[in-house]
C-alpha cells in the first residue's frame, strides 16, 4: 500500500536527507522546499549526521495499526546536532538507560508491518544510545 | 482595526441543542446531527434556516461517509439548503461556529446552524484510536509509531522535566473535571471519579495516565446563529452575543515548533479575540478551555496568560470548565467545540451568571486554536 509515498520518502527515511537554506543557512528536516525561518525557497539537499540528543520521550504501551504487535516501545523527540528536532523511535534500549539529554545516533530498522497485511514492511530511521567512550 | 461595537452589532446565538455525550451503537452519524439541529432550531423558536455548517473530524474514515452537508441537511428536514463540513480536528465544531459567524456577518446568510457531530462507535475501539492519529503528520510522526496521545505525552514529559515536577500535577485538574461533569446532564460521566481509582490508573502514554486523556465519545451539539441586530427578544431563549471569533494555527508537528511548551496558536487566537472584543483578559468572568489531555489544559492556561509558565496546573481559583471539559464530559472530537459553547451558554444563563465567557477549542496538539468570546446581552 502507498508504494509511491514510501518511494518518495526513502532518502529521508534511510539517509536523513533534508535541506539547507541558501539564504540563512538554517538546516531543515523534514525537507519542505521553503525555509521555516526566513520563508524563502530552500531546495539545497543536506545530509544530517544522525547524531543528536533526547529532548523528550514516552513509552507507548499500545501502538497504532502496524505497530501494535511491537508494543511496548519508546518514541522520542530527538534534537539533531545540526538543529532540527525529529520524532523517532528509540531502539536497543532498556527502561533504565533512557534519560532526557542522553546522546543518541541514527540506525536503520524495521519501522512497521503493514497494518492491513498487504505485505509492505516499512524500514527507516530509529535512534539508539551512543555508547560512552571510555578514555584511556 | 478597532471597532466599537454597539450592543446590537455582531452575531448572536439564539438557540442551543445537544444530545448526551455517550456511545450510540444503534444510531448513525446523520441521525445524531439531525437531532441536535432540530433541538437547536426548536429552542430558537423555529426560525427559517439558510445554512447548516457542520464540524466533524472523523466521519470520512469512521463512518466512511463524505459530503455530510448534503446528508445531514436532508436528514434534518431541509431541502436545497446550503450545507458543508469544516474540519480542524478537535476544533472542528468551533470552526463551524466561526463559519456561521462569517456567513451571517457577511450578509449572504440570514440565519445559520453550526452543528458539531462525531460518531466514534461505528468501529471497534482500536480503529477509533487510529482515526484520532490522523491529526498527526502521517509521514514523520505516525510513520514512527507515534499516536495523538503519545504526542501529548512527549509534551507532558518535557514539561515535567523542565519544571522539575512529577505526574501528580495532573491529579487535581482531572478530579475537578470529573466533579464538574457530575452537574452536566449532557455528560458521559455523572458519577465523578474517586481519587483511589485515579491513583490506580494505568499509564498508556507515560507520564499521561488513562484518566488524564479524555475519552473518545459520540456526540452532537448545535447552535443557531444570526445577526444580533435582527434578534427579537422575548422568546424562551435569552440570546447570547458573540463578541469575538478568531482562528490561529501553528506547526502541525510538535517537532517543528521552536518552543514545544508554548501553545503559540492558543496565545495568538486568544489575543486576537480579546482585541476584537475590546476586552481585557482580567475582565473575562469564566473560561471553557480545551483538554483532550490534561497537558493541553495546562499549556492553554499558560498560553492565554491565565497562569505563568510552569504554573498552569495550579489554576485553582479560576472559573474553569464548568461542564467538565472533554476529560469530565467525554470527548466527541468534532462536536466538542460546540459542547464548549453550549456549556458557556449554560454558564451565562445560570445563577450566579457571569457576563462574559471565553471559549477556546484546540485541534491536534494545539496546532489549531479557535476562540470565541460570548456575552449575555
Ligand atoms: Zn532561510
Amino acid at each position: 500500500m502507498e508504494n509511491p509515498r514510501h518511494w518518495r520518502l526513502k532518502k529521508q527515511r534511510y539517509a536523513l536527507v533534508g535541506e539547507i537554506c541558501p539564504h540563512c543557512a538554517v538546516k531543515i528536516f523534514p525537507p519542505r522546499d521553503v525555509c521555516p525561518e526566513c520563508g524563502l525557497e530552500a531546495k539545497t539537499s543536506y545530509q544530517f549526521s544522525g547524531k543528536g540528543k533526547i529532548y523528550s520521550y514516552t513509552k507507548m504501551t499500545d501502538g497504532p495499526a502496524g505497530f501494535r504487535q511491537n508494543a511496548p516501545y519508546f518514541v522520542a523527540l530527538i534534537q539533531l546536532n545540526e538543529g532540527p528536532m525529529i520524532t523517532a523511535q528509540l531502539t536497543d534500549v532498556g527502561d533504565e538507560e533512557i534519560k532526557i539529554g542522553s546522546p543518541v545516533e541514527m540506525v536503520t530498522r524495521k519501522l512497521r508491518e503493514d497494518g492491513d497485511q498487504h505485505g509492505a514492511i516499512l524500514y527507516g530511521y530509529k535512534f539508539r544510545p551512543v555508547l560512552q567512550e571510555v578514555s584511556a | 482595526m478597532k471597532t466599537n461595537r454597539s450592543s446590537k452589532q455582531g452575531p448572536a446565538i439564539t438557540g442551543v441543542g445537544r444530545i448526551r455525550v455517550s456511545e450510540y451503537w444503534d444510531r448513525s452519524i446523520s441521525s445524531l446531527a439531525a437531532e441536535a439541529i432540530r433541538l437547536a432550531v426548536s429552542n430558537a423558536g423555529d426560525p427559517p434556516i439558510d445554512a447548516i455548517y457542520i464540524g466533524n473530524a472523523f466521519g470520512t474514515i469512521l463512518s466512511r461517509q463524505a459530503n455530510l452537508g448534503a446528508l445531514i441537511a436532508a436528514q434534518s428536514g431541509y431541502r436545497h439548503l446550503e450545507s458543508s463540513t469544516f474540519e480542524a480536528a478537535g476544533a472542528s465544531g468551533a470552526a463551524a461556529v466561526r463559519a456561521a459567524c462569517l456567513a451571517v456577518e457577511s450578509g449572504f446568510v440570514g440565519t445559520a446552524v453550526a452543528v458539531g457531530v462525531e460518531k466514534i462507535s461505528d468501529v471497534v475501539t482500536s480503529e477509533a484510536e487510529d482515526a484520532k492519529n490522523l491529526t498527526l503528520n502521517y509521514e514523520y510522526e505516525t510513520a514512527q509509531g507515534l499516536t495523538a496521545d503519545g504526542q501529548s505525552a512527549l509534551i507532558a514529559a518535557r514539561y515535567l522535566k523542565t519544571y522539575d515536577q512529577d505526574r501528580s500535577i495532573f491529579r487535581s485538574l482531572v478530579l475537578n473535571s470529573y466533579e464538574n461533569a457530575k452537574k452536566n446532564r449532557y455528560s458521559r460521566n455523572n458519577a465523578g471519579l474517586s481519587p483511589n481509582v485515579y491513583d490506580r490508573q494505568s499509564c498508556p502514554a507515560a507520564p499521561l495516565g488513562l484518566f488524564d486523556i479524555a475519552q473518545l465519545s459520540d456526540g452532537a451539539a448545535a447552535v443557531v446563529i444570526t445577526r444580533a441586530a435582527s434578534v427579537e427578544n422575548g422568546g424562551n431563549f435569552r440570546p447570547v452575543r458573540i463578541l469575538a471569533s478568531a482562528n490561529a494555527t501553528s506547526q502541525l508537528s510538535i517537532h517543528d515548533r521552536h518552543q514545544i511548551l508554548v501553545y503559540s496558536a492558543a496565545a495568538e487566537s486568544a489575543s486576537c479575540a480579546l482585541n476584537q472584543a475590546a476586552i481585557r483578559l482580567k475582565n473575562i468572568d469564566a473560561f471553557e478551555l480545551s483538554d483532550a489531555t490534561a497537558i493541553d489544559l495546562i499549556l492553554s492556561l499558560e498560553a492565554i496568560g491565565l497562569c505563568r509558565p510552569g504554573f498552569g496546573w495550579k489554576a485553582d481559583r479560576l472559573a474553569l470548565n464548568q461542564g467538565g471539559g472533554n476529560i469530565g464530559r467525554g470527548n466527541p472530537t468534532g462536536a466538542s467545540g460546540i459542547y464548549q459553547i453550549a456549556e458557556a451558554i449554560d454558564w451565562l444563563h445560570g445563577q450566579p451568571a457571569p457576563k462574559t465567557v471565553f471559549v477556546q477549542a484546540l485541534g491536534g496538539a494545539a496546532a489549531t486554536a479557535i476562540t470565541h468570546i460570548l456575552a449575555s446581552e
